[in-house]
């Protein structure tokens, strides 16, 4: 057991900027052969830190010191030869492949005549599978595994390069309960061997079990590094949070005007009522009812199962046990285009890859989920299509007023509007948002809810599925908040701050 | 996103789409030079015009599929299917004229649903369909020919190889109805817009609410009608027909296409260019032949063609791509 506390790593002063806006300002860090987790709100700074750490990104400012030697990272791999691995949330790996080929890619064991010699390779995979309790069949392809699966032949991989450093990125959000367990005792034995963790959770209460240490990042910056032993649940979530002015007033503000506006809505119709649904490992017992006209938000953080609950309603995904009826009547579409047409909208996560399509203009991307409210017999009336065009682009606030731009040439918040607006036209009944403020900039996000609640001034419902859980809690009246697939919570916005939501998230 | 960056890509796209007349009227000039004057002959015109019916057809249908991300490759099999079906139909079993044209179409309607089904619902991929589907079609073509030729179509089948309306070749004007009527579906239907979708960005036109299975049912349907289509014309010219109808056409539509700008990335291109684009390899075609080029010559002048017009695509997309991403 290694007793003498030696610093592993230190990255002094660093900086990082995307665009004009301070990722990380000044941050030092230094890793010990410790389990050490590094927490923060969404866009506090984590990924980033880490990222410069494992070769990812170059710092703007600062420097990095390997075992006291000043160094820099061109690449993640020079940084995994320096003995640096680390393990994404998001998985990335070779779906098409078996898991001995994704472990031991580059680095085949070979006959000397120059063949891979498989037998070896698999034998050796299967050892460290075995090493962390996963019974598997080393030469299943990754693509057929559960998601629970992948990850922890993600975390076997990285352990097999005997790393000195070992960056954990939410490695328990696909887990189950057993499976946790087994990577806890294994990020035990390892950190006794020597080897340094950086663990990045939402979950308190793992970090809190887990960890020697803990660093708290806000905005950018470093609010402290302290012991675990030290600190608190509700010193650790204040820290995270923060008490700034501007959130604080910015809160009450608009908690002040929720509370003005807030109807009643117990005399309005029942619209979706979800009784008891559970879809695998994602989400569990899940009940939950809106009304027309309503506003609601579904939160929860990395993992908490919000974007495939929006998807079950939209019929992205399919298959479930419970109930979901749509006025009364039970539904499971098949494909978003039967949601569409029975006046579901859905604006997608990811809208590079599931939203725009870039190579059409802005006017085209608007009108394209209302085609057939412009269309004669199949043919469209270029009048009526130009008319709806522009007054939504009027309304969204688009500048300059060009529906024949290329929707490429807008920015990220505009093509934002832009996916947004598509159920404009639509007389949607429904509408869902994934993450509608993702990779928004500031000014764009108020513009974008404007947006959203202009929608439901006709009586549309709409459900804002957000794991910014500080600003879907200024704009909502209910907050339902999910954790690990379960309902953990109801908050009503104009009764419990945002912090109540947040505790019961990440808890 | 600046406007300077705004400005180069509307110059890019009015370029690319008289790119494809430009390179047509060069080719025009230097075969007219090279054989000294006979390409520009009216016969010789009217010549390319009728050849160009056939290749034309069969592009414009490929164009519809490759915007949407597909590849058509069975388009010869249909043709040779067709024909070998119409024969037996016109000439062994005497069925009514009018039955028989409408048998050939079925043949390409239907082959087209099976191409469509099997890549939307089973997921397989269009080249690898498609192809099979051709080996197929090829395959029971020539089991039914039993490798002769069936001549003694009835006359009124000259009808559409070799009857004129006002002077102008009764096949040109199929052409020309199918040119417009592709050129109004992409520019002004819904289902126009939504192929376009489907190219550009497939999950995000799924996601849009689009009926991405029934519009490419469709799309691989009317690839196949108009194949069928070609066949008519086809089998009315020689009035027979052969074991070797259709062969390598696949090819001359996917250059066209390309030539055409339609972009093998998908949601990129329109009917005109498609048509042009196959204009230009009848011309190539036409102009070797006048000048007496060995047929060797002329396949690997034909691939040199495809493979410049490819690769300018791809250059052009690089270049966009810079400077979006910016």
């Amino acid at each position: 057991m290694e007793s003498e506390i030696k610093t592993i790593v230190s990255l002094e002063g660093i900086s990082k900027k995307f665009g004009g806006i301070y990722a990380l300002n000044g941050v030092d860090f230094d890793l010990r052969n410790e389990v050490h987790s590094i927490v923060g709100h969404n866009g506090a700074g984590k990924s980033t830190l880490v990222q410069i750490l494992m070769g990812g990104l170059k710092p703007d400012a600062g420097m990095i010191y390997l075992n006291g030697k000043q160094v820099t990272f061109s690449s993640p791999r020079e940084a995994l030869n320096q003995g640096i691995a680390m393990v994404w949330q998001e998985l990335d790996n070779f779906q098409n492949l078996s898991i001995t080929e994704n472990i031991m890619m580059r680095r085949f064991v070979h006959r000397k005549n120059g063949t891979i010699d498989w037998g070896k390779n698999h034998e050796l995979c299967r050892k460290y599978l075995e090493r962390i309790k996963v019974d598997v069949d080393p030469r299943t392809l990754m693509g057929r595994l559960p998601l629970s699966q992948q990850q922890l032949v993600e975390f076997a991989k990285a352990l097999s390069y005997n790393p000195a450093v070992l960056i954990l990125d939410e490695p328990t959000s696909a887990l189950s309960f057993t499976e946790e367990e087994v990577l806890y005792e294994t990020v035990r034995t390892i950190r006794g061997q020597g080897v340094a963790v950086v663990y990045i959770s939402h979950r308190l209460e793992e970090i809190m079990t887990l960890s020697d240490r803990i660093t708290v990042l806000r905005d950018g910056h470093k609010v402290f590094t302290k012991q675990m032993a030290d600190l608190d649940k509700d010193s650790i979530v204040d820290a995270i949070i923060g008490s700034s002015k501007q959130t604080q007033s910015h809160q009450t503000d608009k908690a002040d005007s929720t509370r003005a506006k807030r109807k009643d809505f117990t005399s309005s119709p029942v619209v979706v009522d979800v009784k008891n649904l559970s879809k695998g490992r994602y989400l569990q017992n899940i009940s939950f009812s809106l009304r027309q006209g309503e506003f609601i938000g579904i939160t929860g953080v990395f993992g908490s199962g919000i974007t495939e609950l929006g998807k079950l309603l939209f019929g992205i995904l399919q298959d479930y046990e419970g109930t979901i009826l749509l006025d009364g009547k039970p539904i499971n579409y098949a494909s978003p285009n039967k949601a569409v047409k029975a006046g579901i909208g859905y604006v997608p996560k990811n809208r590079k890859d599931e939203g725009i399509i870039p190579n059409m203009s802005v006017g085209d991307n608007i009108i394209l989920s209302s085609l057939d409210k412009i269309c004669k017999l199949g043919f469209i009336d270029f009048k009526k299509k130009n008319e709806i065009i522009n007054s939504i682009i009027d309304t969204i606030g688009l500048r300059p007023r060009k529906p024949e731009m290329p929707i490429v040439a807008l920015s990220g918040g505009n093509q934002q509007k832009v996916v947004i607006a598509r159920w404009m036209s639509n007389k949607s009944q429904i509408l869902i948002f994934d993450e509608p403020t993702r990779g928004v900039d500031v000014g764009a996000i108020e513009k974008i809810y404007d947006l959203i609640r202009l929608l439901t001034e006709n009586g549309v419902c709409v459900i804002v599925l957000s794991s910014e859980i500080e600003e879907i809690h200024a704009e909502v009246d209910r907050l339902i908040v999910l954790n690990k697939g379960k309902i953990v919570g109801e908050i009503d916005t104009s009764v419990d701050p945002w912090k109540v939501a947040f505790a019961l998230a990440i808890n | 996103m600046n406007k300077y960056n705004l400005k180069i890509k509307t110059v890019f796209a009015k370029f690319s789409k008289s790119r494809v007349l430009i390179i047509l009227l060069l080719i025009l000039l230097a075969f007219a030079i090279l054989t000294k004057g006979k390409t520009v002959h009216l016969s010789n015109i009217m010549n390319i015009l009728v050849q160009a019916t056939v290749t034309g057809l069969m592009t414009i249908g490929m164009a519809l599929v490759i915007i949407d991300r597909g590849i058509d490759l069975s388009v010869g099999g249909v043709a040779a299917l067709s024909s070998a079906i119409g024969a037996i139909c016109m000439v062994e079993l005497k069925l009514p004229w009018i039955i028989c044209v409408l048998i050939m179409l079925l043949i390409g309607i239907l082959i087209g649903f099976v191409n469509g089904i099997t890549i939307a619902k089973l997921s397989v991929p269009p080249f690898v369909c498609t192809l099979a589907v051709l080996k197929t079609t090829q395959g029971v073509a020539l089991f039914i020919l039993g490798g002769r030729t069936i001549s003694g179509f009835p006359e009124v089948h000259a009808f559409f190889g070799q009857s004129s309306i006002l002077k102008i070749p009764v096949s040109v004007w199929i052409l020309l109805i199918f040119t417009l009527l592709g050129w109004l579906i992409l520019r002004s239907s819904r289902f126009g817009k939504e192929l376009y979708a489907m190219g550009g960005n497939p999950k995000a036109a799924w996601i849009a609410g689009i009926n991405v299975t029934r519009n490419r049912v469709l799309v691989y349907v009317i690839s196949g009608f108009l194949s069928a289509v070609a066949a008519l014309i086809i089998t009315s010219r020689i009035m027979c027909a052969q074991s070797t109808i259709g062969e390598g056409m696949e090819l001359d539509a996917i250059a066209g296409a390309v030539i055409g700008g339609v972009s093998l990335a998908g949601g990129e291109g329109g009917v005109l260019g498609a048509v042009v684009g196959s204009l230009i390899i009848v011309m190539i075609n036409n102009g070797l032949n006048l000048m007496a080029v060995s047929p060797f010559i002329q396949t690997g002048v034909k691939g040199l063609v495809i493979f410049t017009a490819v690769t300018f695509d791809a250059l052009q997309r690089q270049r966009e791509n810079r400077l979006l991403s910016r």
